[in-house]
């Protein structure tokens, strides 16, 4: 047997299923493989992020600091700081890249600039963005913070 | 395809890649000689035909990426070229450009310039030295197409002589005609960089000629190219490449070749304030040139008893 793996016909057969089961042949192995790659680019984009949060920590520097030092514009980098889809230049990840003492092929990669297949660089790039995130104890305004909006979710 | 401003920064290190050019010439008086550049760089250049692709296969069938010989790249790069319909290319491991011949020879100079600052950009030759896995996102060679435009136009009208050259006098198409003289360049390229360079709300427009469009022509995308100046760009953010074709409809006449239009006419800014343009459309043969700047504020009318 052979599946029809033609796009345009297996979302039409999708459409003729209506918000049930999709089972036509293909769609959703393409679905779970589009969801993969977003998720794999979600990870090298947090990985990036955080590489330059925590050698920026590890220097001591403000953004603005950072900013004067790579010589970047300080709205660009609070914008790869805050915005998932924001894309930063290409000079600006090379200016990264020296300040990382990085090779600069990679973090065009983590910065979604360029596109790979190479699994192991995903999988390690997923791995330093689940471990990256900082595991320090609430201070007592964010104890406060985070009891209060628990308690109105629970109330709502 | 609209115009797109380059980052502060960007630009700036694209310049001092252009003036480190300039200099090594001895600052030249225009026109810029390409051969120079080239033999300065260090740069080789060799000629192809898309109709005859045989000096590309041979070329491609010997290519060396990245120290070692690829066998199914270069076949890819032929088909990209075909494909995409490239009219040049920079292969950064022969530091060789190649241009397409079939091109009239005054496009090969935007070309090979387009391509000059392909191969002395830091970050474009990382991108460019890519293994076969590698490829960039549409966004990302879209910022390295312009950002490479924006250097062939700084080297090809000889950076702030353009500058000094197009705010000397009224911003009028005659500026234009004689910049395509002084310079050595297209007359679109000359619209391009004259656009660019007013510090006036201005904008031009490469396009068919609105009474004789043939069968390729996209009413969707009226706009060959969409230029408009850094002031135009904050102050008439609302006007598209499909109002200003509907400009040129309602001003060209039904001639054919030279000065098609010269008309003033009333455009809207985003506060919806009036202002009156200068409007001069030119066709060259081929393609239909307008320039449109600013003149004057449109005086308001308000009625009286």
């Amino acid at each position: 047997m052979k599946f029809n793996s033609d796009p345009n016909w297996l979302k039409k057969q999708a459409a003729l299923e209506d918000n049930c089961f999709v089972s036509v042949g293909g769609l959703v192995s393409s679905v779970e493989e589009l969801e993969q790659r977003t998720q794999q680019a979600t990870a090298s984009r947090t990985a990036f992020v955080n590489l330059l949060d925590l050698t920026r920590r590890k220097h001591k520097l403000t953004w603005e600091q950072l900013s004067q030092k790579l010589d970047v514009d300080l709205a660009e980098l609070i914008e790869i700081g805050n915005d998932e889809t924001y894309k930063p230049t290409p000079r600006t990840v090379t200016q990264i890249a020296h300040f990382l003492n990085v090779p600069a092929e990679k973090l065009f990669i983590l910065s979604g600039l360029v596109r790979v297949h190479d699994r192991y660089f995903q999988e390690a790039a997923l791995r330093f963005a689940a471990r990256s995130q900082p595991v320090r104890e609430l201070s007592s305004e964010e104890q406060e913070a985070l009891k209060e909006y628990v308690k109105f979710l629970c109330e709502r | 395809m609209r115009n797109r401003f380059l980052d502060p920064r960007t630009a700036r290190d694209i310049d001092l890649q252009v003036s480190k050019i300039l200099r090594g010439l001895g600052n030249p008086e225009p026109p810029i000689v390409l051969a120079d550049v080239f033999d300065l760089l260090k740069l080789d250049r060799q000629y192809y035909s898309t109709k005859d692709d045989s000096a590309l296969r041979e070329f491609f069938s010997k290519a060396v990426i990245a120290g070692k010989q690829v066998t199914r790249r270069p076949m890819l790069l032929l088909e990209a070229v075909k494909k995409w319909d490239l009219k040049a290319l920079y292969v950064p491991d022969r530091k060789r450009v190649l241009i397409d011949e079939s091109q009239p020879p005054l496009k090969w100079r935007w070309n090979e310039a387009h391509e000059v600052i392909h191969s002395v950009t830091e970050w474009h030759q990382t991108l460019l030295h890519g293994d076969n896995g590698f490829s960039l996102s549409p966004d990302c060679h879209e910022q390295l197409e312009a950002e490479a435009n924006f250097g062939a136009g700084r080297l090809l009208f000889l950076q702030d002589q353009f500058v000094e050259f197009a705010r000397s006098s009224k911003p009028t198409f005659s500026v234009v005609q004689a910049a395509n003289k002084r310079f050595g360049n297209t007359l679109t390229s000359s619209l391009w960089r004259l656009v660019e360079a007013l510090d006036i709300p201005a904008f031009g427009v490469v396009s068919q000629h609105p009474r004789y469009t043939d069968a390729e022509f996209d009413p969707a995308d009226p706009c060959k190219y969409f230029i408009r100046s850094r002031l135009f760009e904050e102050q008439y953010s609302g006007l598209t490449e499909r109002d200003a074709f509907g400009i040129l409809r309602s001003y060209c006449s039904w001639r054919k070749r030279g000065p098609i239009a010269t008309e003033e006419i009333i455009l809207r800014n985003d506060r919806q304030e009036e202002h009156v343009f200068l409007f001069e459309a030119f066709h060259n043969n081929h393609q239909l040139l307008t320039l449109v700047t600013y003149l004057r504020p449109h005086p308001v009318v308000v009625a009286t008893r």
